[in-house]
Protein backbone atom coordinates (compact mmCIF):
# COMPACT_ATOMS: atom_id res chain seq x y z
CA UNK A 1 0.00 0.00 0.00
CA UNK A 2 1.39 3.18 -0.29
CA UNK A 3 2.80 5.30 2.39
CA UNK A 4 0.41 8.12 1.94
CA UNK A 5 -2.70 5.81 1.53
CA UNK A 6 -1.62 4.49 4.97
CA UNK A 7 -1.71 7.78 6.57
CA UNK A 8 -5.07 8.71 5.18
CA UNK A 9 -6.27 5.59 6.30
CA UNK A 10 -4.93 6.22 9.86
CA UNK A 11 -6.01 9.99 9.40
CA UNK A 12 -10.34 8.87 8.66
CA UNK A 13 -10.24 7.99 12.51
CA UNK A 14 -8.83 11.83 13.41
CA UNK A 15 -11.36 13.80 15.49
CA UNK A 16 -10.62 17.72 15.57
CA UNK A 17 -11.06 18.55 19.23
CA UNK A 18 -12.74 21.99 18.85
CA UNK A 19 -10.89 25.04 20.38
CA UNK A 20 -13.60 27.40 22.64
CA UNK A 21 -15.65 25.32 25.10
CA UNK A 22 -17.42 22.35 24.23
CA UNK A 23 -18.89 21.82 20.88
CA UNK A 24 -21.62 18.98 22.70
CA UNK A 25 -23.12 21.27 24.99
CA UNK A 26 -23.17 24.14 22.41
CA UNK A 27 -25.48 22.04 20.29
CA UNK A 28 -27.69 20.61 23.53
CA UNK A 29 -27.78 24.05 24.05
CA UNK A 30 -28.63 25.27 20.54
CA UNK A 31 -31.44 22.24 20.13
CA UNK A 32 -33.15 23.30 24.05
CA UNK A 33 -33.68 26.94 22.32
CA UNK A 34 -35.36 25.50 18.91
CA UNK A 35 -38.43 27.43 17.08
CA UNK A 36 -40.50 27.74 14.77
CA UNK A 37 -38.10 29.87 12.57
CA UNK A 38 -36.06 26.56 12.85
CA UNK A 39 -38.20 25.29 10.21
CA UNK A 40 -36.75 27.10 7.83
CA UNK A 41 -33.49 25.31 7.93
CA UNK A 42 -35.37 22.09 6.17
CA UNK A 43 -35.07 23.40 3.08
CA UNK A 44 -35.96 21.84 -0.19
CA UNK A 45 -32.03 20.75 -0.76
CA UNK A 46 -32.68 19.19 2.90
CA UNK A 47 -36.19 17.14 2.30
CA UNK A 48 -34.79 16.29 -1.46
CA UNK A 49 -31.88 14.46 0.39
CA UNK A 50 -34.11 13.00 3.13
CA UNK A 51 -36.79 11.43 0.47
CA UNK A 52 -33.49 10.24 -1.33
CA UNK A 53 -32.25 8.43 1.58
CA UNK A 54 -35.57 6.96 2.54
CA UNK A 55 -36.17 5.37 -0.59
CA UNK A 56 -34.72 1.98 -1.19
CA UNK A 57 -34.39 1.72 -4.94
CA UNK A 58 -32.81 5.40 -5.14
CA UNK A 59 -30.32 3.84 -2.68
CA UNK A 60 -29.72 0.62 -5.12
CA UNK A 61 -29.25 2.52 -7.83
CA UNK A 62 -26.79 5.05 -6.38
CA UNK A 63 -25.26 1.64 -4.78
CA UNK A 64 -25.09 0.46 -8.58
CA UNK A 65 -23.45 3.46 -9.94
CA UNK A 66 -21.10 3.97 -7.52
CA UNK A 67 -19.78 0.39 -7.41
CA UNK A 68 -20.48 -0.82 -11.41
CA UNK A 69 -17.21 -3.21 -11.18
CA UNK A 70 -18.21 -4.59 -8.35
CA UNK A 71 -21.47 -5.59 -9.32
CA UNK A 72 -20.23 -6.55 -12.48
CA UNK A 73 -18.19 -9.43 -11.40
CA UNK A 74 -21.23 -10.50 -8.81
CA UNK A 75 -23.19 -10.11 -12.02
CA UNK A 76 -20.21 -12.64 -14.34
CA UNK A 77 -19.67 -14.97 -11.02
CA UNK A 78 -23.42 -15.85 -11.17
CA UNK A 79 -23.75 -16.21 -14.80
CA UNK A 80 -20.64 -18.76 -14.08
CA UNK A 81 -21.86 -20.58 -11.79
CA UNK A 82 -25.09 -21.19 -13.48
CA UNK A 83 -23.48 -21.72 -16.65
CA UNK A 84 -21.82 -24.50 -14.80
CA UNK A 85 -24.84 -25.93 -13.02
CA UNK A 86 -26.67 -26.19 -16.41
CA UNK A 87 -23.46 -27.89 -17.75
CA UNK A 88 -23.30 -30.52 -15.17
CA UNK A 89 -27.23 -30.88 -15.32
CA UNK A 90 -27.14 -31.51 -19.14
CA UNK A 91 -24.55 -34.23 -18.65
CA UNK A 92 -25.89 -36.10 -15.77
CA UNK A 93 -29.48 -36.05 -17.84
CA UNK A 94 -27.25 -37.52 -20.67
CA UNK A 95 -25.83 -40.37 -18.68
CA UNK A 96 -29.15 -41.33 -16.84
CA UNK A 97 -30.90 -41.39 -20.50
CA UNK A 98 -27.86 -44.06 -22.24
CA UNK B 1 -24.71 -45.36 39.61
CA UNK B 2 -22.54 -44.42 41.97
CA UNK B 3 -20.20 -43.22 38.91
CA UNK B 4 -22.72 -41.59 37.58
CA UNK B 5 -23.20 -39.21 40.78
CA UNK B 6 -19.39 -38.77 41.41
CA UNK B 7 -18.92 -37.75 37.39
CA UNK B 8 -22.12 -35.31 37.91
CA UNK B 9 -20.71 -34.25 41.59
CA UNK B 10 -17.38 -32.94 39.81
CA UNK B 11 -19.27 -31.74 36.98
CA UNK B 12 -21.33 -29.65 39.54
CA UNK B 13 -17.88 -28.29 41.51
CA UNK B 14 -16.28 -27.61 37.30
CA UNK B 15 -19.33 -25.49 36.65
CA UNK B 16 -19.18 -23.47 40.08
CA UNK B 17 -15.11 -22.96 39.69
CA UNK B 18 -15.48 -21.91 36.08
CA UNK B 19 -18.56 -19.83 37.12
CA UNK B 20 -16.65 -18.47 39.96
CA UNK B 21 -13.69 -17.60 37.95
CA UNK B 22 -16.25 -15.75 35.45
CA UNK B 23 -17.27 -13.45 38.20
CA UNK B 24 -13.96 -12.63 38.85
CA UNK B 25 -13.02 -11.85 35.72
CA UNK B 26 -16.11 -9.75 35.07
CA UNK B 27 -15.38 -7.81 38.40
CA UNK B 28 -11.37 -6.98 37.18
CA UNK B 29 -13.01 -5.53 33.50
CA UNK B 30 -15.49 -3.46 35.04
CA UNK B 31 -13.14 -1.72 37.40
CA UNK B 32 -10.35 -1.71 34.75
CA UNK B 33 -12.89 0.26 32.73
CA UNK B 34 -14.11 2.40 35.64
CA UNK B 35 -10.64 3.43 35.90
CA UNK B 36 -10.22 3.98 31.74
CA UNK B 37 -13.49 5.97 31.98
CA UNK B 38 -12.29 8.29 34.95
CA UNK B 39 -8.74 8.55 33.17
CA UNK B 40 -11.02 9.93 30.04
CA UNK B 41 -13.05 12.48 31.54
CA UNK B 42 -10.74 14.06 34.02
CA UNK B 43 -8.94 16.56 32.39
CA UNK B 44 -5.70 16.03 34.11
CA UNK B 45 -5.59 11.93 32.94
CA UNK B 46 -5.53 13.77 29.26
CA UNK B 47 -2.57 15.81 30.65
CA UNK B 48 -0.80 12.88 32.24
CA UNK B 49 -0.69 11.27 28.81
CA UNK B 50 1.06 14.47 27.11
CA UNK B 51 3.60 13.66 29.84
CA UNK B 52 3.83 10.47 29.37
CA UNK B 53 4.14 11.06 25.40
CA UNK B 54 6.34 13.91 25.95
CA UNK B 55 8.90 11.15 28.16
CA UNK B 56 8.75 8.74 25.34
CA UNK B 57 10.67 10.93 22.76
CA UNK B 58 13.79 11.80 22.82
CA UNK B 59 14.88 15.31 24.17
CA UNK B 60 15.35 17.05 21.16
CA UNK B 61 12.07 16.47 20.16
CA UNK B 62 10.00 17.89 23.03
CA UNK B 63 10.34 21.09 22.19
CA UNK B 64 8.70 20.35 18.56
CA UNK B 65 5.98 18.79 20.69
CA UNK B 66 5.13 21.88 22.74
CA UNK B 67 5.24 23.99 19.55
CA UNK B 68 3.36 22.41 17.51
CA UNK B 69 -0.35 21.15 18.43
CA UNK B 70 -0.91 18.23 21.10
CA UNK B 71 -2.01 15.00 19.60
CA UNK B 72 -3.94 13.24 22.26
CA UNK B 73 -4.45 9.51 22.29
CA UNK B 74 -8.22 8.40 22.96
CA UNK B 75 -6.83 4.26 23.25
CA UNK B 76 -10.70 3.57 23.31
CA UNK B 77 -13.21 3.66 20.75
CA UNK B 78 -14.90 7.07 20.89
CA UNK B 79 -18.19 5.56 22.24
CA UNK B 80 -15.94 4.46 25.41
CA UNK B 81 -16.27 8.36 25.82
CA UNK B 82 -19.40 8.46 25.93
CA UNK B 83 -20.18 5.48 27.43
CA UNK B 84 -18.37 7.30 30.38
CA UNK B 85 -20.63 9.91 29.98
CA UNK B 86 -24.08 7.75 30.04
CA UNK B 87 -23.48 7.36 33.64
CA UNK B 88 -22.91 11.10 34.54
CA UNK B 89 -26.77 11.39 32.17
CA UNK B 90 -28.15 8.92 35.19
CA UNK B 91 -26.97 10.75 37.48
CA UNK B 92 -27.62 14.33 36.10
CA UNK B 93 -30.87 14.97 34.61
CA UNK B 94 -31.26 16.55 31.46
CA UNK B 95 -31.03 20.09 32.10
CA UNK B 96 -30.89 21.46 28.01
CA UNK B 97 -34.09 20.47 26.83
CA UNK B 98 -37.26 22.34 26.94
CA UNK B 99 -38.70 19.45 28.49
CA UNK B 100 -36.70 20.14 31.69
CA UNK B 101 -35.61 16.70 33.58
CA UNK B 102 -35.92 13.68 31.56
CA UNK B 103 -34.85 10.07 33.10
CA UNK B 104 -32.03 8.63 31.38
CA UNK B 105 -34.10 6.26 28.73
CA UNK B 106 -31.90 3.31 28.24
CA UNK B 107 -31.09 3.17 31.72
CA UNK B 108 -27.27 3.28 33.69
CA UNK B 109 -27.46 -0.58 34.14
CA UNK B 110 -28.18 -1.67 30.44
CA UNK B 111 -25.21 0.67 29.89
CA UNK B 112 -23.07 -1.26 32.24
CA UNK B 113 -24.12 -4.52 31.08
CA UNK B 114 -23.61 -3.75 27.59
CA UNK B 115 -19.86 -2.28 28.28
CA UNK B 116 -19.24 -5.57 29.68
CA UNK B 117 -20.40 -7.44 26.94
CA UNK B 118 -18.83 -4.95 24.81
CA UNK B 119 -15.71 -6.11 26.08
CA UNK B 120 -16.27 -9.80 26.47
CA UNK B 121 -17.23 -9.79 22.82
CA UNK B 122 -13.78 -7.97 21.76
CA UNK B 123 -12.71 -5.16 19.47
CA UNK B 124 -13.91 -7.45 16.58
CA UNK B 125 -17.58 -6.88 17.32
CA UNK B 126 -17.81 -3.36 18.50
CA UNK B 127 -18.68 -1.59 15.07
CA UNK B 128 -21.71 -3.55 14.58
CA UNK B 129 -22.62 -3.68 18.56
CA UNK B 130 -22.20 0.58 18.17
CA UNK B 131 -24.65 0.28 15.25
CA UNK B 132 -27.06 -1.46 17.02
CA UNK B 133 -26.70 0.99 20.05
CA UNK B 134 -27.22 3.76 17.08
CA UNK B 135 -30.44 1.53 16.05
CA UNK B 136 -31.82 1.66 19.87
CA UNK B 137 -31.22 5.29 20.40
CA UNK B 138 -33.14 6.32 16.72
CA UNK B 139 -35.65 4.91 17.55
CA UNK B 140 -36.00 6.16 21.21
CA UNK B 141 -35.24 9.76 19.50
CA UNK B 142 -37.89 9.00 17.15
CA UNK B 143 -40.61 8.19 19.96
CA UNK B 144 -39.79 11.95 21.37
CA UNK B 145 -36.60 10.60 23.52
CA UNK B 146 -34.70 13.78 24.48
CA UNK B 147 -31.99 11.54 26.15
CA UNK B 148 -31.62 9.35 23.88
CA UNK B 149 -31.06 11.88 21.56
CA UNK B 150 -28.68 13.86 23.69
CA UNK B 151 -26.95 10.78 23.68
CA UNK B 152 -26.63 10.53 20.01
CA UNK B 153 -25.53 14.38 19.84
CA UNK B 154 -22.44 13.17 22.85
CA UNK B 155 -21.83 10.18 20.29
CA UNK B 156 -21.45 12.44 17.02
CA UNK B 157 -21.11 15.97 18.18
CA UNK B 158 -16.81 15.74 17.14
CA UNK B 159 -17.50 13.44 14.10
CA UNK B 160 -19.56 15.70 12.46
CA UNK B 161 -17.30 19.13 13.79
CA UNK B 162 -14.67 17.45 12.62
CA UNK B 163 -15.85 16.60 8.90
CA UNK B 164 -17.28 20.28 8.73
CA UNK B 165 -13.55 21.77 10.26
CA UNK B 166 -11.81 19.90 7.49
CA UNK B 167 -14.00 21.19 4.66
CA UNK B 168 -14.29 24.71 5.98
CA UNK B 169 -11.29 24.84 7.87
CA UNK B 170 -12.86 27.39 10.17
CA UNK B 171 -14.03 26.52 13.67
CA UNK B 172 -16.46 28.86 13.88
CA UNK B 173 -18.24 27.71 10.76
CA UNK B 174 -17.61 24.38 11.86
CA UNK B 175 -19.53 24.99 14.93
CA UNK B 176 -22.38 26.87 13.23
CA UNK B 177 -22.73 23.87 10.57
CA UNK B 178 -22.91 21.05 13.40
CA UNK B 179 -25.73 22.76 15.09
CA UNK B 180 -27.42 22.99 12.28
CA UNK B 181 -26.90 19.43 11.19
CA UNK B 182 -28.33 18.41 14.23
CA UNK B 183 -30.85 20.61 14.48
CA UNK B 184 -32.18 19.61 11.45
CA UNK B 185 -31.90 15.66 12.10
CA UNK B 186 -33.84 16.89 16.01
CA UNK B 187 -36.55 17.76 13.47
CA UNK B 188 -36.85 15.25 10.89
CA UNK B 189 -35.47 12.29 12.89
CA UNK B 190 -38.91 10.93 12.56
CA UNK B 191 -39.12 10.89 9.25
CA UNK B 192 -35.58 8.65 9.04
CA UNK B 193 -36.50 5.51 7.75
CA UNK B 194 -33.11 3.95 8.61
CA UNK B 195 -32.29 2.19 5.24
CA UNK B 196 -28.57 3.15 5.83
CA UNK B 197 -26.80 3.49 9.10
CA UNK B 198 -27.55 6.58 11.18
CA UNK B 199 -23.51 7.58 10.86
CA UNK B 200 -23.26 7.54 7.14
CA UNK B 201 -26.79 9.50 6.77
CA UNK B 202 -25.27 12.14 9.31
CA UNK B 203 -21.81 12.50 7.86
CA UNK B 204 -23.67 13.12 4.46
CA UNK B 205 -25.81 15.47 5.66
CA UNK B 206 -22.93 17.07 7.26
CA UNK B 207 -20.82 16.94 3.80
CA UNK B 208 -24.43 18.42 1.83
CA UNK B 209 -24.58 21.40 4.58
CA UNK B 210 -20.83 22.22 4.40
CA UNK B 211 -20.71 22.12 0.54
CA UNK B 212 -23.51 24.69 0.55
CA UNK B 213 -22.03 26.72 3.32
CA UNK B 214 -18.85 26.87 0.29
CA UNK B 215 -21.03 27.76 -2.06
CA UNK B 216 -22.84 30.55 -0.07
CA UNK B 217 -19.47 31.63 0.70
CA UNK B 218 -17.72 31.63 -2.22
CA UNK B 219 -20.75 34.05 -3.77
CA UNK B 220 -19.81 36.55 -1.04
CA UNK B 221 -16.29 36.34 0.15
CA UNK B 222 -12.49 36.19 -1.35
CA UNK B 223 -11.90 32.77 -2.08
CA UNK B 224 -8.16 32.97 -2.08
CA UNK B 225 -7.67 33.19 2.19
CA UNK B 226 -4.11 33.62 3.43
CA UNK B 227 -2.76 30.77 5.03
CA UNK B 228 -1.40 32.91 7.58
CA UNK B 229 -6.01 33.11 8.29
CA UNK B 230 -6.12 29.39 8.73
CA UNK B 231 -6.50 27.97 12.49
CA UNK B 232 -3.27 26.37 13.73
CA UNK B 233 -4.61 25.72 16.92
CA UNK B 234 -7.16 22.98 16.32
CA UNK B 235 -6.09 19.43 18.46
CA UNK B 236 -5.94 16.08 16.61
CA UNK B 237 -7.16 13.34 18.56
CA UNK B 238 -6.78 10.03 17.24
CA UNK B 239 -9.54 7.14 18.13
CA UNK B 240 -10.20 3.58 17.40
CA UNK B 241 -6.07 3.06 16.47
CA UNK B 242 -4.78 -0.19 16.86
CA UNK B 243 -2.04 -0.75 19.44
CA UNK B 244 1.08 -0.73 16.97
CA UNK B 245 0.07 2.58 15.86
CA UNK B 246 -0.57 3.91 19.03
CA UNK B 247 2.76 3.35 20.21
CA UNK B 248 4.25 4.86 17.03
CA UNK B 249 4.54 8.46 17.64
CA UNK B 250 6.14 8.94 14.57
CA UNK B 251 3.22 7.74 12.76
CA UNK B 252 0.84 10.00 14.58
CA UNK B 253 3.22 12.76 13.87
CA UNK B 254 3.34 12.43 9.91
CA UNK B 255 -0.62 11.76 9.96
CA UNK B 256 -1.03 15.11 11.94
CA UNK B 257 1.19 16.41 8.97
CA UNK B 258 -0.82 15.18 6.30
CA UNK B 259 -3.78 16.34 7.70
CA UNK B 260 -2.05 19.90 8.16
CA UNK B 261 -1.00 19.59 4.72
CA UNK B 262 -4.62 18.72 3.78
CA UNK B 263 -6.24 21.80 5.63
CA UNK B 264 -3.98 24.09 3.57
CA UNK B 265 -4.57 22.97 0.16
CA UNK B 266 -6.87 24.89 -2.16
CA UNK B 267 -10.43 24.71 -2.30
CA UNK B 268 -10.41 22.78 -5.40
CA UNK B 269 -8.01 20.23 -4.46
CA UNK B 270 -9.11 20.05 -0.93
CA UNK B 271 -12.77 19.33 -1.00
CA UNK B 272 -12.43 16.22 -3.49
CA UNK B 273 -9.54 14.87 -1.73
CA UNK B 274 -11.29 14.79 1.59
CA UNK B 275 -14.32 13.40 0.00
CA UNK B 276 -12.78 10.58 -1.80
CA UNK B 277 -9.95 9.51 0.71
CA UNK B 278 -11.33 10.67 4.26
CA UNK B 279 -14.86 9.99 3.77
CA UNK B 280 -15.03 7.45 1.15
CA UNK B 281 -16.86 8.95 -1.30
CA UNK B 282 -16.65 7.51 -5.59
CA UNK B 283 -15.39 10.09 -8.20
CA UNK B 284 -19.32 10.28 -9.37
CA UNK B 285 -20.45 11.35 -6.00
CA UNK B 286 -18.27 13.93 -5.86
CA UNK B 287 -18.47 15.15 -8.82
CA UNK B 288 -22.27 15.51 -8.59
CA UNK B 289 -21.79 17.16 -5.28
CA UNK B 290 -19.02 19.77 -6.58
CA UNK B 291 -20.96 19.89 -9.71
CA UNK B 292 -17.65 19.42 -11.82
CA UNK B 293 -16.55 16.67 -13.95
CA UNK B 294 -15.67 13.70 -13.28
CA UNK B 295 -12.45 13.54 -15.42
CA UNK B 296 -11.50 17.27 -13.60
CA UNK B 297 -12.41 15.70 -9.73
CA UNK B 298 -10.23 12.53 -10.90
CA UNK B 299 -7.36 15.45 -11.90
CA UNK B 300 -7.80 17.45 -8.73
CA UNK B 301 -7.13 14.74 -6.19
CA UNK B 302 -4.36 13.55 -8.27
CA UNK B 303 -2.71 16.32 -8.00
CA UNK B 304 -3.50 17.14 -4.54
CA UNK B 305 -1.94 13.95 -3.39
CA UNK B 306 1.08 15.04 -5.68
CA UNK B 307 1.35 17.87 -3.34
CA UNK B 308 1.21 16.08 -0.54
CA UNK B 309 3.80 13.46 -0.95
CA UNK B 310 5.44 16.35 -2.37
CA UNK B 311 5.61 18.61 1.00
CA UNK B 312 6.05 15.78 2.82
CA UNK B 313 9.08 14.24 1.27
CA UNK B 314 10.54 18.00 1.50
CA UNK B 315 9.66 18.29 5.44
CA UNK B 316 11.79 14.93 5.38
CA UNK B 317 14.71 16.49 3.86
CA UNK B 318 14.11 19.27 6.09
CA UNK B 319 14.72 17.57 9.16
CA UNK B 320 17.77 15.89 7.99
Amino acid sequence: MDTLDKYLKIAKKAVIRPGEGDIEEKILKRLSNINDKDEKLLDDNFLDYLKKTNSRPYLISEDLKNNPGKYLMLSAAAAIFFVLIFVIARNASKKNSS
Amino acid sequence: MKNKENILNHLDEEISDYSNNLGDMEKTIASKNATKHLNIEDPAADDQDTIDLAAEIPDTDKQSVKDTDNIYLASEHPDTENLAADDQDAEEPYAGGPGGAIPDATGTKDSGQDKDSGISAGIKDQKPKDEIDDKILVAKSQQGDKAAFEKLVRLYSKYVYTNAFFILRDSHDAEDVSQEVFVKVFLSIKNFRGLSSFKTWLRKLTINTCIDKLRIKSKTINRKISLETLEEGYEVVFTDLNHNIERDFFSRETVKEVLSIIVNLEESYRVPLILRDLQDYSYREISILIKKPIGTVKTNIHRARKIIKDKMKYEKEKKR
